[in-house]
Protein backbone atom coordinates (compact mmCIF):
# COMPACT_ATOMS: atom_id res chain seq x y z
CA UNK A 1 0.00 0.00 0.00
CA UNK A 2 2.68 2.50 0.52
CA UNK A 3 3.56 1.92 -3.98
CA UNK A 4 4.64 4.62 -6.25
CA UNK A 5 1.64 7.09 -6.42
CA UNK A 6 0.01 6.92 -9.99
CA UNK A 7 0.68 9.98 -11.94
CA UNK A 8 -2.82 10.09 -13.19
CA UNK A 9 -5.46 9.49 -10.11
CA UNK A 10 -3.96 8.40 -7.18
CA UNK A 11 -5.78 8.35 -3.68
CA UNK A 12 -3.60 8.71 -0.94
CA UNK A 13 -4.70 7.89 2.97
CA UNK A 14 -8.52 8.92 2.55
CA UNK A 15 -10.84 9.14 5.02
CA UNK A 16 -14.41 10.39 4.67
CA UNK A 17 -16.95 10.76 8.09
CA UNK A 18 -20.83 10.66 8.02
CA UNK A 19 -23.12 12.17 10.57
CA UNK A 20 -26.32 10.61 11.62
CA UNK A 21 -28.53 11.88 14.47
CA UNK A 22 -25.39 14.03 15.76
CA UNK A 23 -23.60 10.90 15.78
CA UNK A 24 -20.54 10.66 13.85
CA UNK A 25 -18.79 7.40 11.95
CA UNK A 26 -16.05 6.72 9.95
CA UNK A 27 -16.95 5.37 6.48
CA UNK A 28 -13.91 5.34 5.14
CA UNK A 29 -9.88 5.00 6.84
CA UNK A 30 -6.88 5.07 5.12
CA UNK A 31 -7.97 4.04 1.77
CA UNK A 32 -5.35 4.27 -0.46
CA UNK A 33 -5.78 3.47 -4.45
CA UNK A 34 -3.97 3.80 -7.30
CA UNK A 35 -5.52 3.50 -11.34
CA UNK A 36 -3.00 3.85 -14.38
CA UNK A 37 -4.50 5.48 -17.65
CA UNK A 38 -6.24 2.35 -19.60
CA UNK A 39 -6.70 0.47 -16.53
CA UNK A 40 -10.02 -1.23 -16.03
CA UNK A 41 -10.33 -1.72 -12.46
CA UNK A 42 -13.42 -3.59 -10.76
CA UNK A 43 -13.68 -2.29 -6.80
CA UNK A 44 -15.92 -5.08 -4.86
CA UNK A 45 -16.59 -5.20 -1.19
CA UNK A 46 -19.34 -6.44 1.03
CA UNK A 47 -22.56 -4.03 0.92
CA UNK A 48 -22.65 -1.35 2.43
CA UNK A 49 -18.89 -0.74 3.30
CA UNK A 50 -18.82 2.59 1.30
CA UNK A 51 -17.92 1.54 -2.17
CA UNK A 52 -20.44 4.23 -3.73
CA UNK A 53 -18.66 6.81 -1.45
CA UNK A 54 -15.62 5.84 -2.73
CA UNK A 55 -17.01 6.90 -6.72
CA UNK A 56 -18.49 9.58 -5.54
CA UNK A 57 -15.09 10.91 -3.59
CA UNK A 58 -13.06 10.19 -7.02
CA UNK A 59 -15.70 12.61 -9.19
CA UNK A 60 -15.24 15.15 -6.55
CA UNK A 61 -18.59 15.27 -5.49
CA UNK A 62 -17.91 14.87 -1.93
CA UNK A 63 -14.54 15.88 -0.35
CA UNK A 64 -12.96 13.75 1.69
CA UNK A 65 -12.55 14.32 5.32
CA UNK A 66 -8.63 13.77 5.27
CA UNK A 67 -6.18 12.39 2.33
CA UNK A 68 -5.69 13.79 -0.98
CA UNK A 69 -7.11 12.75 -4.47
CA UNK A 70 -4.49 13.51 -7.07
CA UNK A 71 -5.46 13.64 -10.50
CA UNK A 72 -3.01 14.01 -13.50
CA UNK A 73 -0.56 14.35 -10.87
CA UNK A 74 -2.59 17.58 -8.87
CA UNK A 75 -4.30 17.86 -5.58
CA UNK A 76 -8.25 17.60 -7.41
CA UNK A 77 -10.20 20.02 -6.31
CA UNK A 78 -13.79 20.09 -6.90
CA UNK A 79 -15.91 17.67 -9.45
CA UNK A 80 -13.61 16.21 -12.14
CA UNK A 81 -15.22 16.97 -15.41
CA UNK A 82 -13.10 14.10 -16.92
CA UNK A 83 -14.98 11.81 -15.76
CA UNK A 84 -19.17 10.52 -16.62
CA UNK A 85 -20.98 8.14 -14.07
CA UNK A 86 -22.90 5.46 -15.53
CA UNK A 87 -25.66 4.51 -12.38
CA UNK A 88 -26.80 1.56 -11.56
CA UNK A 89 -31.21 2.80 -11.69
CA UNK A 90 -30.10 4.53 -15.09
CA UNK A 91 -31.19 8.04 -13.28
CA UNK A 92 -33.16 9.01 -16.82
CA UNK A 93 -35.09 11.95 -17.06
CA UNK A 94 -38.98 9.88 -18.33
CA UNK A 95 -40.23 13.06 -20.37
CA UNK A 96 -36.91 13.53 -22.39
CA UNK A 97 -36.68 11.30 -25.44
CA UNK A 98 -33.83 9.20 -26.02
CA UNK A 99 -31.85 11.52 -27.80
CA UNK A 100 -32.33 14.64 -25.64
CA UNK A 101 -31.26 12.14 -22.31
CA UNK A 102 -28.27 10.96 -23.87
CA UNK A 103 -27.80 15.30 -24.84
CA UNK A 104 -28.17 16.03 -21.68
CA UNK A 105 -24.40 16.11 -19.97
CA UNK A 106 -23.25 18.13 -23.44
CA UNK A 107 -26.12 20.12 -22.87
CA UNK A 108 -25.02 21.38 -19.40
CA UNK A 109 -21.96 21.98 -20.98
CA UNK A 110 -23.11 24.73 -23.15
CA UNK A 111 -21.84 23.31 -26.05
CA UNK A 112 -23.08 24.28 -29.59
CA UNK A 113 -26.46 22.52 -31.46
CA UNK A 114 -24.61 21.19 -34.26
CA UNK A 115 -21.63 20.20 -31.98
CA UNK A 116 -24.47 18.17 -29.47
CA UNK A 117 -26.16 17.07 -32.38
CA UNK A 118 -22.96 15.08 -34.37
CA UNK A 119 -21.84 13.77 -31.18
CA UNK A 120 -25.08 12.55 -29.60
CA UNK A 121 -25.46 10.61 -32.91
CA UNK A 122 -22.25 9.25 -32.64
CA UNK A 123 -22.86 7.88 -29.45
CA UNK A 124 -26.15 6.37 -29.91
CA UNK A 125 -24.69 4.48 -32.75
CA UNK A 126 -21.97 3.08 -30.74
CA UNK A 127 -23.84 1.32 -28.26
CA UNK A 128 -26.61 0.14 -30.39
CA UNK A 129 -29.68 2.74 -29.68
CA UNK A 130 -30.02 3.77 -33.59
CA UNK A 131 -33.88 3.40 -34.15
CA UNK A 132 -34.27 4.13 -30.29
CA UNK A 133 -33.97 7.79 -30.65
CA UNK A 134 -37.75 9.26 -30.16
CA UNK A 135 -38.51 6.43 -27.44
CA UNK A 136 -38.91 7.43 -24.47
CA UNK A 137 -37.58 5.44 -21.31
CA UNK A 138 -41.27 3.78 -20.38
CA UNK A 139 -40.90 2.27 -24.14
CA UNK A 140 -37.54 0.90 -23.08
CA UNK A 141 -36.12 -2.78 -21.05
CA UNK A 142 -34.20 -2.54 -18.26
CA UNK A 143 -31.05 -3.32 -21.25
CA UNK A 144 -32.13 -0.47 -23.06
CA UNK A 145 -32.15 2.13 -20.63
CA UNK A 146 -29.02 1.08 -19.36
CA UNK A 147 -27.58 1.86 -23.12
CA UNK A 148 -28.83 5.11 -22.56
CA UNK A 149 -27.29 5.84 -19.58
CA UNK A 150 -23.99 4.63 -20.82
CA UNK A 151 -24.63 6.59 -24.31
CA UNK A 152 -25.04 9.99 -21.97
CA UNK A 153 -22.07 8.74 -19.81
CA UNK A 154 -19.76 7.83 -22.80
CA UNK A 155 -21.01 11.19 -24.96
CA UNK A 156 -19.48 14.13 -22.66
CA UNK A 157 -16.47 12.19 -23.94
CA UNK A 158 -14.41 11.37 -19.91
CA UNK A 159 -11.04 10.64 -19.87
CA UNK A 160 -12.80 8.24 -16.75
CA UNK A 161 -15.66 6.32 -17.22
CA UNK A 162 -17.86 5.68 -13.35
CA UNK A 163 -20.12 2.79 -13.16
CA UNK A 164 -21.86 2.42 -10.14
CA UNK A 165 -23.31 -1.36 -9.90
CA UNK A 166 -24.38 -0.66 -13.89
CA UNK A 167 -25.72 -4.33 -14.19
CA UNK A 168 -27.50 -5.00 -11.14
CA UNK A 169 -30.98 -3.45 -11.96
CA UNK A 170 -31.10 -6.11 -15.02
CA UNK A 171 -31.81 -9.82 -15.50
CA UNK A 172 -29.15 -12.39 -15.63
CA UNK A 173 -28.78 -12.77 -19.30
CA UNK A 174 -29.45 -9.17 -20.13
CA UNK A 175 -26.38 -8.43 -17.53
CA UNK A 176 -24.54 -10.82 -19.69
CA UNK A 177 -25.37 -9.26 -23.49
CA UNK A 178 -24.47 -5.87 -21.44
CA UNK A 179 -21.08 -6.98 -19.26
CA UNK A 180 -19.93 -8.08 -23.30
CA UNK A 181 -21.06 -4.85 -25.35
CA UNK A 182 -19.18 -2.61 -22.36
CA UNK A 183 -16.27 -4.23 -23.25
CA UNK A 184 -16.20 -4.19 -26.98
CA UNK A 185 -16.67 -0.49 -26.30
CA UNK A 186 -13.76 -0.52 -23.75
CA UNK A 187 -11.10 -1.84 -26.62
CA UNK A 188 -12.75 -0.07 -29.67
CA UNK A 189 -10.05 2.43 -30.64
CA UNK A 190 -12.55 5.06 -31.49
CA UNK A 191 -13.48 5.28 -27.91
CA UNK A 192 -12.00 8.04 -26.08
CA UNK A 193 -12.96 6.81 -22.95
CA UNK A 194 -9.81 4.59 -21.80
CA UNK A 195 -10.16 3.77 -17.91
CA UNK A 196 -12.89 2.08 -16.17
CA UNK A 197 -13.44 2.12 -13.11
CA UNK A 198 -16.22 -0.30 -11.82
CA UNK A 199 -17.80 -0.62 -8.28
CA UNK A 200 -19.79 -4.49 -8.13
CA UNK A 201 -20.96 -6.00 -5.13
CA UNK A 202 -20.64 -9.29 -8.02
CA UNK A 203 -17.16 -11.02 -7.55
CA UNK A 204 -18.01 -12.80 -11.27
CA UNK A 205 -18.70 -9.63 -12.72
CA UNK A 206 -15.64 -7.72 -11.62
CA UNK A 207 -13.25 -11.12 -12.50
CA UNK A 208 -14.68 -11.06 -15.97
CA UNK A 209 -14.47 -7.68 -16.83
CA UNK A 210 -11.64 -6.00 -14.75
CA UNK A 211 -8.02 -5.86 -15.76
CA UNK A 212 -7.38 -5.98 -11.76
CA UNK A 213 -10.23 -6.12 -9.10
CA UNK A 214 -9.49 -4.11 -5.72
CA UNK A 215 -11.42 -5.73 -2.69
CA UNK A 216 -12.53 -3.45 0.08
CA UNK A 217 -13.04 -4.27 3.59
CA UNK A 218 -16.10 -3.70 6.21
CA UNK A 219 -16.65 0.17 7.75
CA UNK A 220 -14.44 1.87 8.38
CA UNK A 221 -13.60 0.93 5.10
CA UNK A 222 -9.93 0.47 3.44
CA UNK A 223 -8.18 -1.99 0.76
CA UNK A 224 -7.81 -5.32 1.81
CA UNK A 225 -6.17 -6.64 -1.00
CA UNK A 226 -5.68 -5.80 -5.34
CA UNK A 227 -5.62 -9.04 -7.21
CA UNK A 228 -4.42 -8.88 -11.31
CA UNK A 229 -6.67 -10.54 -13.69
CA UNK A 230 -4.39 -11.75 -16.03
CA UNK A 231 -6.86 -14.27 -18.45
CA UNK A 232 -6.87 -13.28 -21.47
CA UNK A 233 -10.60 -11.95 -22.67
CA UNK A 234 -13.27 -13.16 -22.95
CA UNK A 235 -12.96 -14.81 -19.62
CA UNK A 236 -14.30 -18.54 -19.02
CA UNK A 237 -16.02 -18.88 -15.89
CA UNK A 238 -14.95 -22.31 -16.03
CA UNK A 239 -11.35 -21.78 -16.49
CA UNK A 240 -9.45 -22.89 -13.27
CA UNK A 241 -8.02 -19.72 -12.73
CA UNK A 242 -11.29 -17.60 -12.79
CA UNK A 243 -12.26 -19.93 -10.07
CA UNK A 244 -9.25 -19.87 -7.81
CA UNK A 245 -9.80 -15.83 -8.30
CA UNK A 246 -13.43 -16.09 -7.43
CA UNK A 247 -12.96 -18.01 -3.97
CA UNK A 248 -9.86 -16.16 -3.17
CA UNK A 249 -12.08 -12.74 -3.19
CA UNK A 250 -15.25 -14.81 -2.13
CA UNK A 251 -12.74 -15.89 1.30
CA UNK A 252 -11.90 -12.30 1.74
CA UNK A 253 -15.17 -10.43 1.71
CA UNK A 254 -16.88 -12.94 3.81
CA UNK B 1 -35.04 -5.25 -10.75
CA UNK B 2 -36.11 -4.61 -14.36
CA UNK B 3 -37.37 -7.22 -15.83
CA UNK B 4 -39.44 -7.54 -18.88
CA UNK B 5 -43.08 -7.59 -17.91
CA UNK B 6 -43.57 -7.52 -21.61
CA UNK B 7 -45.10 -10.60 -23.04
CA UNK B 8 -42.06 -10.76 -25.97
CA UNK B 9 -38.18 -11.30 -25.06
CA UNK B 10 -35.72 -8.38 -25.66
CA UNK B 11 -33.03 -9.16 -27.91
CA UNK B 12 -30.70 -9.01 -25.08
CA UNK B 13 -31.96 -11.65 -23.17
CA UNK B 14 -31.75 -14.14 -26.29
CA UNK B 15 -28.42 -12.96 -26.98
CA UNK B 16 -27.37 -13.60 -23.26
CA UNK B 17 -28.88 -16.81 -23.56
CA UNK B 18 -26.51 -17.40 -26.77
CA UNK B 19 -23.65 -16.67 -24.83
CA UNK B 20 -24.09 -18.75 -21.78
CA UNK B 21 -24.73 -21.60 -24.42
CA UNK B 22 -21.77 -20.96 -25.76
CA UNK B 23 -20.08 -20.96 -22.86
CA UNK B 24 -21.28 -24.14 -22.03
CA UNK B 25 -19.40 -25.56 -24.92
CA UNK B 26 -22.32 -24.71 -27.36
CA UNK B 27 -24.87 -27.02 -26.25
CA UNK B 28 -27.01 -27.84 -23.19
CA UNK B 29 -30.18 -30.27 -21.56
CA UNK B 30 -32.73 -27.47 -21.93
CA UNK B 31 -33.96 -28.25 -18.08
CA UNK B 32 -30.43 -27.99 -16.64
CA UNK B 33 -30.11 -24.84 -18.30
CA UNK B 34 -33.13 -23.32 -16.81
CA UNK B 35 -32.10 -24.44 -13.53
CA UNK B 36 -28.45 -23.24 -13.82
CA UNK B 37 -29.98 -19.59 -15.16
CA UNK B 38 -32.47 -19.35 -12.50
CA UNK B 39 -35.65 -19.01 -15.06
CA UNK B 40 -39.40 -20.62 -14.91
CA UNK B 41 -40.04 -22.85 -17.17
CA UNK B 42 -41.85 -20.60 -18.72
CA UNK B 43 -39.82 -18.07 -18.78
CA UNK B 44 -37.21 -20.52 -20.46
CA UNK B 45 -39.41 -21.30 -23.04
CA UNK B 46 -40.27 -17.71 -23.74
CA UNK B 47 -36.74 -17.01 -25.00
CA UNK B 48 -35.46 -20.00 -26.32
CA UNK B 49 -38.51 -19.89 -28.67
CA UNK B 50 -37.59 -16.47 -29.57
CA UNK B 51 -33.72 -17.50 -30.35
CA UNK B 52 -35.09 -20.62 -32.09
CA UNK B 53 -37.74 -18.34 -34.25
CA UNK B 54 -34.42 -16.11 -35.29
CA UNK B 55 -32.52 -19.32 -35.85
CA UNK B 56 -29.74 -19.36 -33.53
CA UNK B 57 -30.70 -22.38 -31.93
CA UNK B 58 -32.06 -25.60 -32.50
CA UNK B 59 -34.18 -27.61 -29.82
CA UNK B 60 -33.80 -31.48 -30.93
CA UNK B 61 -35.31 -33.58 -27.88
CA UNK B 62 -34.75 -32.01 -24.75
CA UNK B 63 -31.44 -30.32 -25.76
CA UNK B 64 -30.56 -27.17 -26.50
CA UNK B 65 -27.46 -26.46 -29.32
CA UNK B 66 -26.02 -23.10 -30.88
CA UNK B 67 -27.00 -23.40 -34.52
CA UNK B 68 -23.89 -21.34 -36.88
CA UNK B 69 -25.43 -18.51 -37.31
CA UNK B 70 -26.19 -18.28 -33.15
CA UNK B 71 -22.41 -18.83 -33.32
CA UNK B 72 -22.13 -16.15 -35.77
CA UNK B 73 -23.94 -13.56 -34.23
CA UNK B 74 -21.50 -13.46 -31.42
CA UNK B 75 -18.41 -12.88 -33.31
CA UNK B 76 -19.85 -9.83 -34.29
CA UNK B 77 -19.33 -6.19 -32.93
CA UNK B 78 -22.99 -4.71 -31.47
CA UNK B 79 -24.06 -3.27 -35.05
CA UNK B 80 -22.85 -6.36 -36.76
CA UNK B 81 -25.41 -8.08 -34.52
CA UNK B 82 -28.52 -5.16 -35.29
CA UNK B 83 -27.65 -5.88 -39.03
CA UNK B 84 -27.63 -9.68 -38.81
CA UNK B 85 -31.10 -9.54 -36.55
CA UNK B 86 -32.88 -7.39 -39.21
CA UNK B 87 -31.82 -9.76 -41.92
CA UNK B 88 -33.18 -12.26 -39.74
CA UNK B 89 -36.72 -10.43 -39.30
CA UNK B 90 -37.28 -10.19 -43.12
CA UNK B 91 -37.46 -14.21 -42.68
CA UNK B 92 -40.25 -14.16 -40.58
CA UNK B 93 -43.24 -14.25 -41.88
CA UNK B 94 -45.08 -11.49 -39.38
CA UNK B 95 -42.03 -8.78 -39.74
CA UNK B 96 -41.59 -9.08 -44.08
CA UNK B 97 -45.46 -8.83 -44.63
CA UNK B 98 -45.93 -5.48 -42.08
CA UNK B 99 -42.67 -4.38 -44.23
CA UNK B 100 -44.74 -4.91 -47.15
CA UNK B 101 -47.82 -3.33 -45.74
CA UNK B 102 -45.51 -0.08 -44.52
CA UNK B 103 -44.07 0.04 -47.96
CA UNK B 104 -47.46 0.13 -49.74
CA UNK B 105 -48.34 3.47 -48.06
CA UNK B 106 -47.74 6.82 -48.81
CA UNK B 107 -45.69 7.90 -45.95
CA UNK B 108 -44.26 4.44 -44.92
CA UNK B 109 -46.39 4.40 -42.23
CA UNK B 110 -49.95 2.42 -40.37
CA UNK B 111 -51.45 3.95 -36.91
CA UNK B 112 -51.52 1.27 -34.30
CA UNK B 113 -55.22 0.31 -34.45
CA UNK B 114 -55.39 -0.03 -37.97
CA UNK B 115 -52.12 -2.07 -38.28
CA UNK B 116 -53.72 -4.65 -35.39
CA UNK B 117 -56.67 -5.33 -37.12
CA UNK B 118 -54.92 -6.94 -40.33
CA UNK B 119 -52.33 -8.94 -38.44
CA UNK B 120 -55.26 -9.92 -36.45
CA UNK B 121 -56.78 -11.00 -40.26
CA UNK B 122 -53.32 -12.41 -41.62
CA UNK B 123 -52.38 -14.37 -38.00
CA UNK B 124 -55.28 -15.38 -36.77
CA UNK B 125 -52.92 -17.64 -34.31
CA UNK B 126 -50.89 -14.84 -33.05
CA UNK B 127 -51.79 -12.73 -30.20
CA UNK B 128 -52.12 -9.34 -31.66
CA UNK B 129 -50.80 -7.19 -28.94
CA UNK B 130 -47.47 -9.23 -28.21
CA UNK B 131 -47.06 -9.24 -31.85
CA UNK B 132 -47.36 -5.77 -32.09
CA UNK B 133 -45.09 -5.22 -28.84
CA UNK B 134 -42.27 -7.42 -30.97
CA UNK B 135 -42.77 -5.38 -34.01
CA UNK B 136 -41.93 -2.17 -32.37
CA UNK B 137 -39.57 -3.81 -30.08
CA UNK B 138 -37.23 -6.04 -32.39
CA UNK B 139 -37.97 -3.62 -35.32
CA UNK B 140 -36.40 -0.75 -33.39
CA UNK B 141 -33.73 -2.64 -32.68
CA UNK B 142 -32.79 -3.71 -35.63
CA UNK B 143 -33.72 -0.34 -37.46
CA UNK B 144 -36.45 -2.11 -39.45
CA UNK B 145 -39.11 0.64 -38.19
CA UNK B 146 -39.93 2.82 -35.93
CA UNK B 147 -42.33 4.15 -33.59
CA UNK B 148 -43.79 7.11 -32.83
CA UNK B 149 -45.83 6.77 -29.13
CA UNK B 150 -47.28 10.02 -29.22
CA UNK B 151 -48.98 9.49 -32.68
CA UNK B 152 -49.24 5.30 -32.08
CA UNK B 153 -47.26 5.25 -35.56
CA UNK B 154 -44.97 2.20 -37.11
CA UNK B 155 -43.33 2.97 -39.58
CA UNK B 156 -39.87 1.89 -41.93
CA UNK B 157 -36.93 2.92 -40.73
CA UNK B 158 -34.87 4.79 -43.13
CA UNK B 159 -32.29 5.92 -40.94
CA UNK B 160 -32.94 9.71 -41.56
Amino acid sequence: MTSRRSDFLSLRNVARDFTRETRSYRAIDNLSLDVEEGEFVAIVGPSGCGKSTLLRILQGLIPPTSGEVFYKDRPQDGVNSDMAMVFQGFALLPWLSVRDNVALGLVARGRKPSEIDRTVSFYIDKVGLEGYEEAYPRELSGGMKQRVGLARALAIEPRILLMDEPFSNLDALTSVTLRDEVLMLWQDPEMPVRTIIMVTHIIEEAIQMADRVVVLSRRPTHVVREIAVDLPRPRSRKHPEFERLSDEIFSLIS
Amino acid sequence: MEGEPEPYTGISRIIGLLKILKEKGGASDLYQLGVDLHLELGEELQIVKAAESLGFVITPESDIALTPLGEEILEKDINGRKKLIRERLLTLPLFSRVFEWLEAEEEESLSMEPLKRKIGEAFPNEDVDTAFSMLVNWGRYAELFGYNAAREELYVDRGV
